[in-house]
């Protein structure tokens, strides 16, 4: 069992890294809705989804939706078991999309801030500001 | 018709701050663990900005809907884990001093931030979450700062309501119609004992007005005739006024179930309505009370025919406090009810039932038997002829009525609602005492209604009570108005005693 | 009929490291515990008793010992899904062994950074103190086996 958890979450690193590297290399000439596909992809190896598992545009859900999976939760109970007793009122689901905004900077070398965090609540925002951001990076 | 600035229209304006703290290096210790990722500033100045975002979005949210509650822009203060603010994220503060009337903070570790806050700026401040409402509380109210701690939303939602209540009684200012003094009359001898007290506590305000120049003043287009104030250009009524009255009589009368009344002495009654409202546009009023008794004695109200009951009806429904008899206090026990229930007071005479058999005592004042009576003791009534249609809200479909008149004679306009139809509802009822010191609150449940078909001031409510004895021994201290409006309402009153500072007493 | 040779306990320790070490970033070395922890065999509600809470750990941690034909039996829940995680670990690395292997082998995973940095200082005292446990449970049953193998040896009815 342990064998096969380190197969599929390496299996995940490959995966994501794939994606960040064909749209790094494919930047350019990507456009704005083949881009939110393979960036859809990279999203889904990181959180160890399937593409069908998305089930919403909301991100602050998706990343619910990934942390009741690994946490083997129903929708919704773990939000309110966790904002419930950590500290800071930040919840599992609410760390995820963090760490997934900084892994996002580190891994495609732009700067996602904390301004533009909030202002981001659909995945469809999400590749739009990403969009952006590589495109200025370009420039 | 008239612009009066009505209390139930105050709003209260509420700061939310958040006080967010990032810590510039990754480290763990006592306060602080997690995977190193999660540790870095980079990760705080996210983290924290979502959770500003959660927060006021949500429980900011759920707050902007309370209506009379105005929340003003959200504050997102910065703080290092060197535990400290620059003035730049104090200035942010200070701005809103003045402006807010009260500060809800949130936030890791802020609580000193909120400490200082409030002590050297002696603005009212409400810790909300795990820590900042706790620990704030507690030390704040050591030191005799205004502070409050909040549970949860409704426990917010409950503290919002009353400070606005008390900044709406802040904003009162009561247009007193008297006859020989301003302090009480002879309906209403259960008087505060110093209205200059009151306004002292309350920050209410009193503007009496004498009896006979009201009177004079209903006299239409004779401005400069008054015989109380000659060739002074007062406020009589006009003949836009009369359309105004013509107008809303008609309606009342067209809305009616029966109408017992003739045109012109609803006219009468409604004349009054509309000179009162003018008036407190003119004085920057929004209360009303009027002498019963005493105007009564003069005869003139037996000469202009018409009684003050139809006027409290319809201005307590418009959110403008009436209270009969030239009870202040009842006036303001109506204010406050009505600001905190967002519901229309009806004020009457509260007494319990005492019988023998089926020998009803005080049966003049429209009382009788009734069969509850063969079941429990524990029954009492409420009853003057200034029923609203709004009990139930100032929001909810009005209550179908009828149109009586007060005098045999026919004049004096009064509505009648049937109580009978709420049969099992709960009412709160609740009134100061002459010491501006202490609420009586209570809690009743209705059995029936009185008064429906007859004239006089024989209309009201009957209902149960947990202990008769005891509801009336405490009554005895504060006095016999009690208004009341429907609901459960006793944790309302008991969180704005609170505020008041006064001690609340329950039956 | 040959036996398969079994690995040892320093072989999976070993093995253990290395699945973590090669999973390179601290991110996927979480999630590598956190996974590792859900598949824990479900921890029987019947010893969810105060006497195998470990109250050295800063969350609801159970640990129950015991011997099935010679062999530790270690079964163990925790309300945290990390500590979860390096229970399973460490499961895997003691349970069904013997007496003699354990007293053979020197658990060095608690102190490896790779593993060590998931945890806070108190989390790792509460892993520590399980592994303590563990042995002052093997000494224990030492002397109860020993004392039973004697009174074995001494018991007329074996002679």
């Amino acid at each position: 069992m342990r064998k096969t958890i380190k197969e599929k979450i390496l299996q995940q690193k490959k995966d994501s890294q794939f994606y960040v590297k064909m749209i790094c290399e494919g930047q350019s000439s990507l456009s704005r809705e083949v881009f939110g596909r393979l960036f859809l992809q990279y999203m889904c190896a990181k959180f160890l989804l399937e593409p069908e598992e998305i089930t919403t545009d909301n991100f602050y859900e998706i990343c619910q939706i990934s942390a009741e999976k690994a946490a083997k939760r129903p929708h919704g109970e773990l939000d309110a078991a966790e904002a419930a007793s950590k500290c800071g009122g930040a919840t599992t689901a609410m760390n995820k999309k963090i760490l997934f905004l900084l892994a996002v900077n580190r891994e495609y070398g732009i700067n996602v801030t904390a301004e533009d965090s909030v202002r981001i609540d659909t995945f469809t925002q999400l590749c739009d500001c990403i969009y952006q951001k590589l495109e200025e990076k370009q420039v | 018709m008239y612009d009066v600035k009505k209390s139930i229209d105050v709003e209260l304006n509420v700061q939310l701050v958040y006080t967010a703290l990032i810590h510039e290096y990754a480290y763990e210790g006592p306060c602080r663990f997690g995977p190193p990722e999660a540790l870095t500033q980079e990760f705080d100045l996210m983290n924290q900005a979502e959770i500003f975002k959660m927060w006021t979005q949500g429980y900011g949210g759920a707050l902007s809907h309370i209506p009379g509650i105005h929340l003003l822009d959200p504050l997102y203060i910065k703080m290092s884990d060197e535990f400290f603010i620059t003035e730049e994220e104090e200035q942010k503060l200070v701005d809103r001093v003045g402006k807010a009337d009260i500060f809800i903070f949130t936030g890791m570790r802020g609580e000193g931030i909120m400490k200082e806050f409030a002590m050297r700026y002696h603005v009212p401040v409400a810790g909300e979450g795990m820590f900042a409402s706790t620990i704030e509380h507690a030390v704040l109210n050591a030191r005799g700062y205004e502070s409050y701690a909040i549970l949860d939303l409704p426990d917010a939602i409950r503290l919002l309501k009353a400070l606005r209540t008390r900044k709406a009684l802040a904003r009162t200012k009561v247009l007193g119609v008297t006859r020989n003094n301003s302090h009480y009359s002879m309906g209403g001898q259960d008087a505060f004992i110093s209205n200059d007290m009151v306004t002292k506590k309350l920050g209410v305000r009193f503007n009496y007005f004498s009896f006979h120049e009201f009177l004079d003043m209903m006299h239409v287009n004779e401005h400069g005739k008054n015989h109380t104030l000659p060739g002074r250009q007062v406020y009589n009524l006009t003949d836009k006024d009369m359309e105004e009255v013509k107008a809303w009589s008609k309606e009342l009368t067209d809305g009616s179930v029966e109408n017992d009344v003739q045109e012109h002495y609803i006219e009468n009654s409604v004349k009054a309505a509309v000179l009162i409202q003018k008036l407190c546009e003119h004085f920057g009023c929004n209360a009303f009370t009027a002498v019963c008794p005493d105007g009564c004695a003069t005869r003139r109200m037996n000469e202009e025919q018409f009684t003050f009951c139809f006027s409290h009806s319809l201005l307590n429904e418009m959110g403008i406090p009436s209270g009969c008899e030239y009870d202040l206090l009842g006036t303001l026990s109506i204010a406050a009810l009505a600001n905190l229930t967002g519901k229309a007071p009806y004020m009457g005479n509260t007494q319990p039932c005492i019988w023998r058999g089926k020998q009803v005592e005080g049966e003049f004042a429209g009382i009788g038997y009734i069969e509850d009576m063969d079941r429990t003791q524990n029954i009492y009534y409420s009853g003057h002829a200034t029923p609203n249609r709004l009990i139930h809200g100032f929001d909810s479909e009005k209550t179908a009525y009828s149109l009586r008149p007060f005098t045999h004679s026919g004049w004096g306009a009064t509505m009648r609602i049937d109580f009978s139809q709420f049969r099992g509802e709960t009412i709160t009822l609740m009134r100061f005492d002459p010491l501006c010191e202490k609420i009586m609150v209570a809690k009743g449940t209705v059995l029936g209604g009185f008064g429906y078909t007859t004239t006089g001031c024989s209309e009201g409510v009957y209902f149960e009570v947990a202990d008769k004895y005891e509801y009336f021994h405490k009554q005895a201290k504060f006095g016999l108005h009690m208004p009341l409006v429907f609901g459960d309402h006793i944790e309302d009153v008991k969180m704005l005693g609170e505020v008041l500072g006064m001690e609340v007493v329950t039956a | 009929m040959s036996e398969q040779k079994r690995e040892s306990m320093k072989q999976i320790e070993d093995d253990i490291l290395a699945d973590l070490l090669e999973l390179e970033d601290q991110m996927s070395q979480y999630t590598f515990l956190v996974e590792c922890g859900l598949e824990l065999p479900e921890y029987p509600a019947a010893l969810k008793k105060d006497e195998y809470l470990i109250h050295e750990c800063q969350v609801n941690t159970w640990m129950h010992l015991e011997w099935i034909d010679d062999c530790l039996n270690w079964q163990g829940i925790s309300d945290s899904l990390v500590i979860c995680g390096a229970l399973s670990l460490l499961m895997e690395i003691y349970n069904g062994r013997t007496r003699e292997e354990i007293q053979n082998f020197h658990c060095s995973i608690l102190e490896q950074p790779c593993f060590r940095v998931h945890f806070a200082q108190e989390q790792l005292k509460g892993l520590e103190y399980m592994v303590a446990k563990l042995y002052e449970h093997r000494l224990q049953s030492d002397c109860v086996h020993e004392q039973v193998a004697k009174a074995d040896c001494e018991c007329p009815f074996y002679k």
